[in-house]
């Protein structure tokens, strides 16, 4: 082709801009094509992050239960566990949860979630601190009246002052902060219950000093460790076993937060087949609606094309800049549906419990579908502008 | 402005073959309507020297615009051969045809057929561009042309922008700016009114002095009279007119 490449584009450009409103019907399809592309793979992308985040924070072989009813779990029961699956718990930990209000000094931001902990919780749920230290086994012996705040939470309770070291009122009682948490960027599943997602906002005590003491206060949670993926299975079968011989108590849960992930991904994934095959359908129809509108060119422009002929441009010239003008306004389609992806993806992950994650991965993979439909629907009317006669389209007007 | 007549060359006659710009050689075009055979064009001869201007005039439908197309390969011919500066348009592949084209031949049609949707300049500078000159320095000579047709102050002006006569003039700028051997034109002021036509006649006779060659259609003796000599038409064959 001796045309040189920008010539091309810069004529498409131009031949686009005075038929904007032609553009801009023909390319609907094309821009909620790319739009919906770009959302499925955001969702994708998302439940993968989803999951590396959970499994960078839980591991994969962590079960939780959760008791239905006050007393189902306790501090014994917790201590059995680990006596009786000493070769697969790597690690367990039992949370009380309560509800009060908050407050320091002058200000009370209202409620919050307390924790009650035990040492063993910030390494299992991979807590960062931002500054001092977290709960202790001294503290848990001795039902210290220390707390580590979330760094939101922090925020809220000491707008214009250092947190740490502190004192916080919840109810009733007093704790001095030892700890307060690094900010949490990355967002944790929401599991139901399980305390890992929104830790900006919470307030972590020694479990035994919002419980009360003894060697069998009530829990909420047991979260049980196994030292690895494999041994989840057979891990699995012995809690439920004991988990069976203790029913009368009350009932409880066990939740697997990978297999709970799992089972919503494969929720999404559902809706992404359907999404992508609407996408196919739209990306057809909208290649089709460009396919359609150079057809017209092709006919309404037929005294240029034998003028261009005339003046030396080859036929693969008319083809290229047929071919370039239909991917000038693909492309263009294929960019705004690129951000109409992007903004559906915000809001989706906004309104749902689905993350969803724009990538640059999934721009570009828009972008060369865009490419691709203008490269595919510009072809055929490309190569019927190639075949007018230059003799008769010239001798037409 | 010397008369073009006085100014023809010396070597117009029985020169060698090289210094011929464009020949045809016992050219015949017909076309099949059903089973008939129309003989439009048959056993025309043609020789053109370098800068030699003629014009060819004919009655409606005698084939003077088959005839240009034949002449700029636009057409192929059903007998005889068309030599544009030595080469025959018949067997040039395609992309050698439309550079020869692009470099040696300029159009100027009866309607000026500009695109709308470009300025003069670019639509003049588009044989360049297609010809693939930096797009700069294609604007920057098809901007030098339009200001030797007068239309210096019209760079920037859509077609719709531009009256008949400075439309048909751009045209004209658009077939010179390649600079090439030699220009067809086909009843360049049949679409003009008077005043029009007569600015377009007073740049062709003011182009007389270029080098190329000139072929014109046209049923306008004012134009004719311009040429170094007239043909006409008449029954298939190109004869010299009285
Ligand atoms: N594609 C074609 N198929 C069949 N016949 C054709 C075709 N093109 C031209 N002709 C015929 O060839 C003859 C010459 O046509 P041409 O256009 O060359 O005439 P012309 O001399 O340019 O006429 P005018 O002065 O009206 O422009 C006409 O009789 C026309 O009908
Ligand atoms: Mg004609």
């Amino acid at each position: 082709m001796r045309l040189p490449e920008l010539q091309v584009w810069v004529w498409a450009w131009k031949l686009w801009r005075t038929r904007a409103t032609q553009a801009l019907l023909s390319v609907l399809g094309v821009v909620s094509g790319v739009g919906g592309l770009v959302l499925v793979l955001a969702v994708g992308a998302g439940a993968q992050q989803e999951m590396r985040s959970a499994l960078g924070a839980l591991g994969s072989g962590t079960v939780i239960l959760q008791a239905d009813n006050h007393g189902a779990l306790d501090a014994a029961r917790l201590a059995r566990i680990g006596a009786l699956l000493p070769e697969l718990v790597e690690q367990s930990t039992g949370v009380a949860y309560r509800q009060a209000e908050v407050g320091a000094g002058e200000s009370h931001p209202g409620r919050a979630r307390l924790v009650g902990v035990d040492s063993q919780y910030a390494s299992m749920f991979s807590l960062r601190l931002h500054s001092g230290r977290f709960v202790t086994p001294y503290d848990v012996v001795h039902r210290s009246p220390v707390c580590v705040v979330g760094a939101r939470l922090g925020r809220a309770l000491f707008p214009r002052r250092q947190v740490l070291g502190q004192v916080v009122q919840y109810g009733a009682s007093w704790c001095r902060v030892v700890g307060v948490l690094a900010d949490n960027r990355t967002r944790l599943p929401d599991l139901e219950g399980v305390g890992v997602s929104a830790s900006d906002y919470l307030l972590y005590l020694p479990v035994t000093t919002i419980v009360g003491s003894g060697s069998a206060y009530a829990l909420d949670e047991i979260t049980v460790r196994f030292s690895d993926e494999a041994h989840l299975g057979a891990g699995l079968d012995s809690l439920r076993r004991i988990v069976e011989r203790q029913r009368a108590e009350g009932e409880i849960r066990v939740v697997v937060p990978v297999e709970v992930l799992r089972q919503k991904h494969r929720l999404q994934q559902v809706f992404q087949y359907l999404l992508l095959g609407a996408t196919f359908v739209l990306l057809v129809v909208g290649g089709t609606g460009i396919m359609n509108n150079m057809m017209l060119n092709v006919l309404s422009r037929r005294a240029e094309i034998g003028l261009r002929r005339a003046l030396g441009a080859t036929r693969a010239d008319i083809i290229a800049q047929f071919v370039s003008e239909a991917m000038v306004i693909a492309v263009a389609g294929g960019l705004a549906g690129i951000i109409l992806g992007a903004l559906s993806a915000m809001l989706l992950g906004w309104v749902s419990d689905w993350q969803t994650q724009f990538s640059l991965a999934a721009g570009a993979a828009g972008f060369a579908v865009s490419l691709l439909v203008g490269i595919v629907f510009g072809s055929y009317p490309a190569l019927q502008a190639a075949a007018v006669s230059p003799v008769r389209s010239l001798h037409e007007l | 402005m010397n008369d073009p007549r006085a100014a023809a060359p010396a070597h117009a006659q029985g020169d060698p073959a090289q210094e011929v710009v464009l020949r045809c050689e016992g050219l015949g075009r017909a076309y099949e309507d059903g089973d008939r055979r129309v003989r439009v064009l048959e056993g025309v001869e043609l020789a053109l020297a370098p800068g030699e201007k003629i014009a060819v005039v004919g009655a409606s439908g005698s084939g003077k615009s088959t005839l240009l197309n034949l002449l700029g390969g636009l057409d192929r011919p059903s007998a005889g051969r068309v030599l544009l500066c030595g080469a025959d348009l018949a067997t040039l592949p395609e992309r050698k045809l439309c550079e020869l084209r692009n470099r040696q031949l300029g159009f100027v049609y009866q309607f000026h057929h500009l695109l709308p949707e470009f300025d003069a300049r670019e639509n003049v500078a588009m044989p360049l561009l297609i010809r693939g000159t930096a797009r700069r320095e294609a604007l920057a000579r098809a901007a030098q042309v339009l200001e030797r047709v007068g239309l210096a102050q019209r760079l920037d002006h859509r077609p719709s922008q531009l009256s008949g006569g400075e439309r048909q003039r751009v045209a004209i700028a658009r077939a010179l700016v390649g600079e090439p051997a030699c220009v067809l034109m086909d009843e360049p002021t049949g679409n003009l009114d008077p005043a029009s036509a007569a600015q377009v006649l007073e740049l062709i006779d003011e182009l007389g002095a270029l080098r190329a060659a000139f072929v014109v259609v046209t049923h306008d003796p004012a134009i004719a009279a311009r040429m170094h000599r007239t043909l006409e038409l008449r029954e298939g064959r190109l004869e010299p007119r009285a």
